[in-house]
């Protein structure tokens, strides 16, 4: 068959424009990249097209998956359907995985492609934040505000959204939710713009409403995000971003709790707030009343409709007895993630469409994740906190010397029996940047860990795994500390357990 | 010079850009020369700046790098886009439409298409280039690799270390 000259495809410039209308599906560049070498060239080493890709799409990002907790490593599984499927290698060890640091980390939630956790708790050290981009591996730590350095103050709560901005940079902002003293819900906005904490904002809490709820991820409906507060009945924390304001909304016609999850806030038909409230009865959507409601009755809330889902999810009459359990929900994709004696399901609350993911699933939480995903293909999206670009250490084992390579600039092969280990040529590289081990945050811990090595006289060091504890131990000492105390790169070394 | 008269004279100029009142010749390689509204010249963003930089407008432009039949389709699309400014809902529907039937006319006559992306490039003219490789793209959506190289006559040229990489990476090809 004769092919009309694709001209276009040949240029460049043109070849980029063409890749980047491609949707943004997870089996989109991949395949791609399987077509021939040139194709291959831009779509895995071309870090700006890559950038582009991510940045164009945000907007109509899929929904992949959701993260849910197991112990300290959170992972990932894939709601998609193959060829679209996040490969599992991915979610286990590969790039989507991550592990917390302490037992005490916990996920807020995920939004814009990023994924918010929170260590309440560090020692000696003010508690933080983890914002973390799997697609690119950027995470970034924000201690809490001072303010919340003091014991009458507690965070509770909080959620992550992308700044725009061009170049698909790592910009964000976290929004913060506790309490002071018991009766007082604060606020607070955290810009990576800025790299500040705003002004505490603050409200009284109702007495008997003071539990803002700790694992329910926040919901954001219009220019505001609502927290659940534990009651009976309970409350929602409402913290409008526009007026920066915070209110209790403590008319809630139902009990609320963290622990029995048959509760979701959710956008209500006409775009305001909402919930939904899996009773015995069926799954009741209720909607708060506007201004303009013409129902003069006491109650601040109306019932919609009553949707029988059990039925819906073809359960059988004796199973139907438990209602479902509300196990998460996706904003950008009006999807509410429930769990059934069935196993875990995701509905769709316009068209109540549904899909069952898993037949069982022992997740407390799961927390749904869209982004833009781009494979194996190594994305430097960010800056660390000094404005450095990420680095990584290459060790040459042929020619036994440590070298600094710029993450942006060294596309590299991840293997996965090692993945703390990836290759670059003929040298090791300790992966930086794509883990929670930030084991080489940017250029300057970079040379002064080179600096170290050399001075404690390190010439080899064989092909291993890191011990992932030896690992976070570095990470936790802060740069400039280990000027002076060169023993943390000698425990890397010594701690990391050789595989060959 | 008074800053006075400059400002003036600006003025003027802008009045007379934003009428698009003025003519602007484009000629193609085969020297065949279309005469055109300012404002339909100016969705090309290299005639534009040709035109701001005080250009040669009177003598009209040569485009070298495209034949008449491109040119034609060319024109076709930025008088469409240039002429008329779409203010209301029906009028942007409207403009909707016509680059709807505009692409799917030239979906079918994939030489063409290409003729008018790599014409789209030349020029800048960014809603057309959108158009056109957007095209291309939803040509390439959903095919697995072999289907596209087939679908574009793209020769297989992967080493034996990408393809050891490729099936390492995923289950996606």
């Amino acid at each position: 068959m004769a092919h009309p000259h694709p001209r276009p495809l040949e240029d460049d410039d043109l070849l980029a424009e063409i890749l980047l209308r491609l949707p943004p599906r997870p089996s989109s560049l991949p395949r791609a990249a399987a077509v021939c070498a040139r194709w291959r060239r831009l779509v895995t080493a071309d870090p700006a097209f890559l950038r582009r890709f991510r940045a164009r799409h945000r907007r109509g990002a899929p929904l992949l998956g959701f993260f849910h907790s197991h112990r300290v490593s959170p992972s990932f599984v894939s709601t998609m359907d193959p060829p679209d499927r996040v490969p599992a290698a991915v979610g286990a060890g590969g790039r989507f995985s991550l592990r917390f640091d302490d037992f005490r980390c916990r996920i807020l939630g995920c939004r814009d492609g990023l994924v918010l956790a929170v260590n309440p708790v560090m020692p000696r050290r003010r508690g933080c934040f983890l914002v973390w981009d799997p697609v690119s591996g950027d995470q970034r730590r924000v201690a809490f505000p001072p303010e919340c350095d003091q014991g009458q103050t507690e965070v509770r709560n909080g959620a992550v959204f992308r700044l725009p901005g061009g170049g698909g940079g790592f910009r964000f902002q976290i929004v913060l939710v506790g309490t002071r003293h018991q009766y007082e819900a604060i606020g607070c906005i955290y810009s990576s713009e800025t790299g500040k904490w705003g002004d505490l904002i603050a409200t009284p809490l109702p007495h008997n409403l003071t539990r803002i709820s700790l694992a329910v991820p926040g919901v954001r409906i219009g220019d505001s995000l609502y927290w659940l507060i534990s009651g009976i009945p309970g409350g929602i924390l409402e913290f409008d971003l526009n007026e920066q304001r915070l209110a209790v909304i403590d008319d809630v016609p139902m009990a609320v709790s963290d622990g029995y999850r048959r509760f979701c806030v959710v956008p209500a038909a006409d775009g305001g707030l909402g919930f939904v409230f899996m009773s015995d009865l069926g799954s009741q959507f209720w909607r708060r009343k506007n201004d303009w409601d013409d129902d003069v009755s006491e109650s601040g809330w109306v019932l919609e409709k009553t949707v029988q889902l059990g039925e819906l999810l073809s359960l059988s009459p004796t199973e139907r007895k438990g209602s479902p359990i509300v196990m998460g929900f996706s904003e950008d994709y009006n999807v509410i993630f429930l769990k059934t004696i069935n196993g875990l399901f995701m509905v769709h609350l316009e068209s109540m469409e549904f899909k069952r993911i898993l037949k069982d699933c022992a997740a407390l939480f799961i927390y749904p994740f869209a982004s833009v995903y781009t494979a194996g293909m190594s994305i430097g999206d960010g800056h660390d906190e000094d404005g450095h670009s990420p680095a990584m250490l290459v060790y040459n084992p042929l020619n036994p010397t440590f070298s600094i390579a710029h993450l942006l600039f060294c596309p590299y092969q991840i293997n996965p029996l090692y993945p703390f280990v990836a290759r670059l040529g003929d040298g090791l590289v300790v992966r930086g940047l794509s883990l929670v081990e930030l084991i080489i945050q940017n250029l300057a811990q970079a040379c002064e860990l080179m600096k170290q090595f050399e001075l404690a006289g390190v010439s080899s060091w064989p092909p291993g795994r890191l011990d992932t504890t030896a690992a976070v131990a570095l990470e936790a000492t802060p740069p400039r500390q280990s000027k002076e105390d060169p023993s943390t790169a000698i425990v890397l070394c010594s701690e990391a357990t050789t595989v060959d | 010079m008074a800053s006075g008269s400059g400002a003036a004279a600006a003025a003027a100029d802008a009045e007379e850009k934003e009428s698009g009142s003025r003519m602007i010749t484009l000629t193609s390689n085969e020297g065949k020369a279309f005469v055109v509204t300012e404002a339909s010249a100016r969705q090309s963003a290299t005639i534009r700046s040709m035109v701001d930089d005080g250009g040669c407008v009177d003598k009209g432009f040569p485009l070298p790098n495209v034949d008449s039949k491109t040119l034609a389709r060319v024109i076709q699309y930025s008088d469409e886009h240039g002429n008329k400014e779409p203010h209301t809902v029906d009028e942007r529907a409207a403009l909707a439409k016509f680059d709807r039937d505009f692409i799917a006319e030239l979906d079918a006559d994939k030489a063409f298409l290409y003729d008018v992306t790599m014409a789209a490039n030349y020029l800048h003219i960014q809603g057309l280039l959108a158009l056109t490789t957007q095209c291309v793209a939803d040509t390439i959506k959903g095919k697995t690799p072999e289907e596209i190289r087939t679908a574009f006559g793209i020769e297989y040229d992967l080493t034996a270390q990408d393809e050891k990489e490729i099936k390492e990476e995923d289950t996606h090809a």
